[in-house]
């Protein structure tokens, strides 16, 4: 998918269009709220009143954007090895395999994000707790097409040392002295390295691309971050997570599927509830399909306990997924979400599939 | 630049929300819970324009401004923090009666947004400023209080995570193998 075909997919998913709002009919409405507003003192604003329990329109839109601000709130949350190698479980010991073990050794600077996209693909995070930021992300596969690209947009074309060998080193216009944007590529086992950061110029750049190190795998996973979970810790966390939830005749966690690097809690809780979500929502797809009404009324019934899970309690304060979640559960007695059957906006909404479930519609 | 367009103060903050007021109003739709914390958003934003309609910036500019302030009021939202002031009632009556949007009609779009839940609160609001918005880098760089260039450069990254995002959703599986794929940085 390329990036056109991305901020188009990202347009077309816009949910109120500016020609939607421009059409309400609230002129009076904000006429009120004009009035008001030039009434008050410039003082400080007003009371905290405890929120309708009202279902909203809007409420699923919302929530699953809502869900988004909680990656950053749940960072530090995990806890951060004291030990050597036994600390580091299978997960984690196979992220650093499939990753280059490189760090940015420079006064100040610490590793503040870490990820995978799949085994052949991820990218890491520097921070000097300031402002700057600089980004390693690599990928497998040839130079020569990152080189073409990155050359078309820059202004300024060079080559660096580093690691060992000399990197493209490309600076992109715009930016105002001090806050350039530079960025160098080089292959190193087969993987094409991409470094990016924002620096006074080339000559800063070159500094801090002089600043890389090669580390081992025990040094460079003792540089991650308290976010990353540690892998040998998720499967206490599933169980933790597990407690007090409804779960399906015949569910055994070891069928929740690891997805990737788990990054934080929030995502890890996502992945539990929506396998132990999707799972009710099955049963309650083929109940129907076989006229169980038994079953129909199990699943449902089931599902209306969600919003009460411990997890989901705790997800709630951190983002909107348990929104979604509650809403699809509450659409279960008509088996309708917004005139569709609810089975492909389940599917969809909660990425059943990926989880190793798809339901099927009536 | 503030603003300095002549008039009374009255007369200004209401040619600001005539020009910018359902903007704000689109901005905190797409965001919001639902309509009533919307209807919060636009009241919010709103009354601290006029409290420091001085600070305000003049033209275009002041729509960057105000994202910038419904974006902070959209995170203490977030947080707990909902205010339910009393001068937003109506507007918030008069929302929550209208039959505005639900759900996306397709289960791509509906694929989209949450994909979009799966990113960090950063690359989200850069992805739909551009995107929902139709910002500029550079302008979307002035509500978020960035660099434009490092606005970019996140756009960049952020763009990918919602590929891989939406990858995921697509194949069934976070896990599988992804084809080396060029993105271009600007």
């Amino acid at each position: 998918m390329s990036t056109r075909e991305i901020d188009t997919a990202l347009a077309a998913a816009n949910p109120v269009s500016r020609a939607t709002v421009a059409g309400l009919p609230l002129d009076a409405a904000e006429e009120a709220l004009l009035q008001a507003i030039v009434a008050e003192p410039r003082r400080t604003p007003g009371t905290r009143q405890a929120r309708p329990r009202r279902r909203r329109q809007l409420a699923l839109v919302g929530a699953a954007l809502a869900a988004a601000g909680l990656f950053l709130a749940v960072l530090g949350t995990g806890q951060r090895s004291d030990g050597p190698e036994s600390a580091f479980g299978a997960e984690l010991v196979r992220f650093a395999e499939s990753s280059p073990l490189i760090l940015l050794d420079a006064p100040g600077w610490t590793v503040d994000y870490a990820d995978e996209q799949s085994a052949r693909e991820g990218e890491m995070r520097f921070s000097n707790g300031a402002a700057a930021t600089a980004d390693l992300h690599w990928q497998r596969g040839p130079l020569a097409s990152w080189v073409r690209d990155r050359a078309a947009s820059a202004t300024r074309t060079t080559t660096a040392p580093v690691l060992g060998t000399t990197a493209k080193v490309f600076q992109y216009e715009g930016g105002s002295p001090g806050d350039r944007d530079v960025t160098a590529l080089w292959l190193e086992d087969g993987r094409v390295l991409e470094f990016r950061s924002q620096v006074a110029g080339l000559a800063a750049f070159e500094e801090r691309l002089a600043a890389l190190r090669r580390v081992d795998a025990e040094a460079w996973l003792s540089a991650l971050p308290p976010s990353v979970v540690r892998a040998a810790n998720r499967g206490a966390a599933v169980e933790q997570m597990l407690r007090g939830v409804t779960l399906p005749p015949g569910f055994d966690a070891s069928q929740i599927p690891a997805q990737g690097l788990t990054k934080d809690r929030y995502q890890l809780g996502a992945t539990v509830t929506g396998t132990v979500a999707c799972t009710w929502f099955e049963h309650w797809s083929r109940a129907r399909s076989a006229g169980d009404r038994a079953g129909v009324r199990r699943a449902i019934a089931a599902l209306a306990t969600a919003k009460h899970w411990p997890v989901m309690r705790a997800m709630s304060r951190q983002g909107g997924y348990p929104q979604v979640l509650e809403e699809y559960a509450a659409a279960m007695p008509s088996g309708r979400w917004y005139g569709r059957p609810l089975e492909g906006d389940v599917n969809s909404g909660l990425g059943c599939p990926s989880l190793g479930v798809r339901l099927k519609a009536p | 630049m503030a603003m300095g367009t002549p008039g009374t103060e009255d007369e200004r903050f209401a040619r600001l929300y005539g020009e910018h007021g359902r903007d704000v109003l689109a901005y905190a739709l797409r965001r919001a819970a639902g309509p009533e914390d919307a209807a919060d958003v636009v009241a919010e934003t709103f009354l601290a324009a006029w409290r420091r309609l001085a600070d305000v910036p003049a033209g275009t500019d002041a729509r960057l401004w105000l994202y910038g302030v419904a974006r902070r009021v959209l995170a203490n939202q977030r947080r707990g923090e909902r205010r339910r002031l009393r001068l937003g009632e109506r507007l918030r009556d008069d929302l929550s009666a209208l039959a505005v949007p639900g759900p996306p009609a397709s289960a791509a779009d509906h694929a989209v947004l949450v994909a979009l839940s799966r990113l960090d609160e950063g690359d989200r609001e850069l992805l739909l400023l551009v995107g929902w918005e139709e910002l500029e880098p550079a302008e979307a760089a002035r509500v978020v209080g960035a660099s434009a260039v490092a606005v970019r450069s996140r756009l960049h990254r952020a763009r990918r995570r919602l590929r891989a995002a939406m990858r995921a959703a697509e194949s069934g599986g976070a896990g599988s193998a992804h084809g080396l794929e060029i993105e271009r940085a600007r």
